[in-house]
C-alpha cells in the first residue's frame, strides 16, 4: 500500500516563510524587489490584457458610438459651465480651476481584473507608472474629463486605481445644474449612490454630478468639475432627512486602455 | 511538468490581468487533490507572490492563504476520500468564498463563488474522464 506523505514540517516552513515575506512587505522592506519583479512580470500581463480589450473592442455598435457621442456632449456642456465660471472669477481676479495639460500623465492600463472580462466592469485598474512618475497615493484619474478613480497603492513603477465605481471609493459632489451637494459612494457595480442630499436641493433625474474638489495643499485629492456621471433615479421621502439617488458613469471602464493622472 | 508550470503562468497571467475569479486557487485544489504531493506547497507559495506582486497586494498574502488552504485541503485526506465531486465542489465553494472576503474585497461573492465551484468541478471531471481511469471507481462511475 502507498504511503500518504506528511505535510505538516512542510506546511509549517512554508507558513513562516509567507508570514515572514507578508510581516516585511507590510513594513514596507519588500518595495523595490516588488517593484522590479512587477516590472519584469508586466510585459506579459500587459499583452493579456491589451489581447482580450482588443477583442473586446472588436464590436463597435452604434449604441457604443452614441455613448461616444453623449460623452463629448457632457464634456462640452461642463466646459462652458466652467468658462462662465472662469469669467466671473476673472472678473473678481480669482484663479480658474482648469486642468492644465502639463499636470496629465498619460498611463497604460496592464490590468482590470472583473468578474466576467468584457462584460463585468472592473473594480481596479493596474497601471504603468508609478511613484518613479511622481504619482502618488490619492491623486486623481481622468479620461476626457470624466473622473476613472484614485490611485489607491503606487510602488516605483506601477499604481493601482480605485474605480469610482468600487465600493471602497468616496467623495463630495455637486450637481451640474443646481450647485446641490452631496456625497458618492461606489456601488460595488456599475452603479454609484449619491447621498446625503439635502431634501430642500433640487436634483432631477439626467443632472451631471460633478467632483467638488477635495485636494490638499500639495494638490493630492480629485479637484473639482470632473464628471461622474449621470443621475438615473431619485429617491426623495419626506420621512428622510436626505435625499438619495442613483448615477451611472458615462465611461465603460471595460473598454479603457489608456488613462490621465492628474499631478501637482 | 512542463504542462503544469504553463497553466500555472496562464492562471496566474488571467486572475492578475482580467478576471477576478480565482483560477489560481482552483488550479491548486485540483492539483492537490489528484496527485496528493507535498511540492504543491512550494508552487503555491511561489505562485501566490507572482499574483500579489502583479495585483499591488502585500507580498505573501496569496501565499499565506494558498498554503492554509491547501494544507486544510489534505488534512481532510486522512479522514475521508477527497477525489470525489461533492469535495472538490465544496472545497472551491468555500475557498473562493475566504478568498474573496479576506483578499479581493469584490461585490457578488456567492456568485462567483459557485461559478469557481463550478469550473473546478468541471475540470476535475475532465481529468477524472480523460486521464485518471484508477478514480472512475471512486468518483461513482462505474456505479450501477
Amino acid at each position: 500500500m502507498k504511503k500518504k506523505e506528511n505535510f505538516t514540517s512542510i506546511f509549517l516552513f512554508f507558513l513562516i516563510f509567507a508570514l515572514t515575506i507578508f510581516t516585511l512587505s507590510k513594513s514596507g522592506f519588500l518595495s523595490f524587489p516588488a517593484s522590479i519583479l512587477q516590472k519584469a512580470l508586466s510585459p506579459f500581463q500587459s499583452i493579456t490584457y491589451s489581447s482580450f480589450n482588443f477583442l473586446s473592442k472588436a464590436d463597435d455598435s452604434k449604441i457604443k458610438r452614441l455613448e461616444r457621442e453623449n460623452r463629448e456632449l457632457i464634456k462640452r456642456i461642463v466646459n462652458q459651465d466652467i468658462l462662465q465660471k472662469e469669467n466671473s472669477a476673472l472678473a473678481d481676479q480669482f484663479a480658474t480651476t482648469s486642468i492644465r495639460s502639463q499636470n496629465l500623465l498619460a498611463a497604460k492600463i496592464v490590468g482590470a481584473p472583473s468578474f466576467i472580462p468584457g462584460v463585468s466592469p472592473p473594480q481596479s485598474f493596474i497601471i504603468d507608472k508609478g511613484t518613479g512618475d511622481n504619482v502618488k497615493v490619492g491623486n486623481a484619474v481622468i479620461y476626457k474629463d470624466n473622473l476613472v478613480g484614485k490611485i489607491v497603492e503606487a510602488n516605483l513603477y506601477f499604481s493601482k486605481i480605485d474605480l469610482i465605481t468600487s465600493s471602497s471609493f468616496s467623495s463630495t459632489v455637486k450637481t451640474l445644474r443646481t450647485k446641490a451637494l452631496g456625497v458618492i459612494k461606489g456601488g460595488g457595480e456599475k452603479k454609484m449612490i449619491l447621498d446625503n442630499v439635502l431634501q430642500s436641493s433640487d436634483i432631477k433625474v439626467s443632472d451631471v454630478i460633478l467632483t467638488k474638489g477635495d485636494q490638499n495643499i500639495k494638490g493630492i485629492g480629485l479637484p473639482p468639475d470632473l464628471i461622474l456621471g449621470k443621475l438615473v433615479s431619485v429617491a426623495k421621502k419626506p420621512s428622510n432627512l436626505f435625499q438619495k439617488g442613483e448615477v451611472v458613469s458615462l465611461l465603460d471602464f471595460s473598454n479603457l486602455s489608456t488613462v490621465f493622472v492628474i499631478r501637482y | 511538468m512542463w504542462f503544469i508550470v504553463i497553466l500555472i503562468l496562464i492562471s496566474t497571467l488571467l486572475q492578475a490581468s482580467i478576471t477576478t475569479l480565482p483560477l489560481v486557487i482552483l488550479f491548486f485544489l485540483i492539483v492537490a487533490v489528484v496527485t496528493k504531493k507535498t511540492w504543491v506547497f512550494p508552487a503555491a507559495f511561489l505562485t501566490g507572490l507572482v499574483l500579489d506582486v502583479l495585483l499591488l497586494n502585500p507580498m505573501g498574502k496569496t501565499s499565506l492563504f494558498l498554503v492554509i488552504f491547501l494544507f486544510i485541503v489534505l488534512l481532510y485526506d486522512k479522514k475521508f476520500d477527497i477525489q470525489t465531486f461533492p469535495f472538490v465542489f465544496l472545497a472551491s465553494f468555500i475557498g473562493s468564498l475566504i478568498y474573496f472576503i479576506a483578499i479581493l474585497h469584490i461585490p457578488n461573492i456567492f456568485t462567483q463563488a459557485i461559478i469557481s465551484a463550478v469550473i473546478s468541478t468541471s475540470a476535475f471531471f475532465l481529468l477524472v474522464a480523460l486521464n485518471k481511469i484508477d478514480m472512475k471507481k471512486r468518483v461513482g462511475f462505474n456505479e450501477g
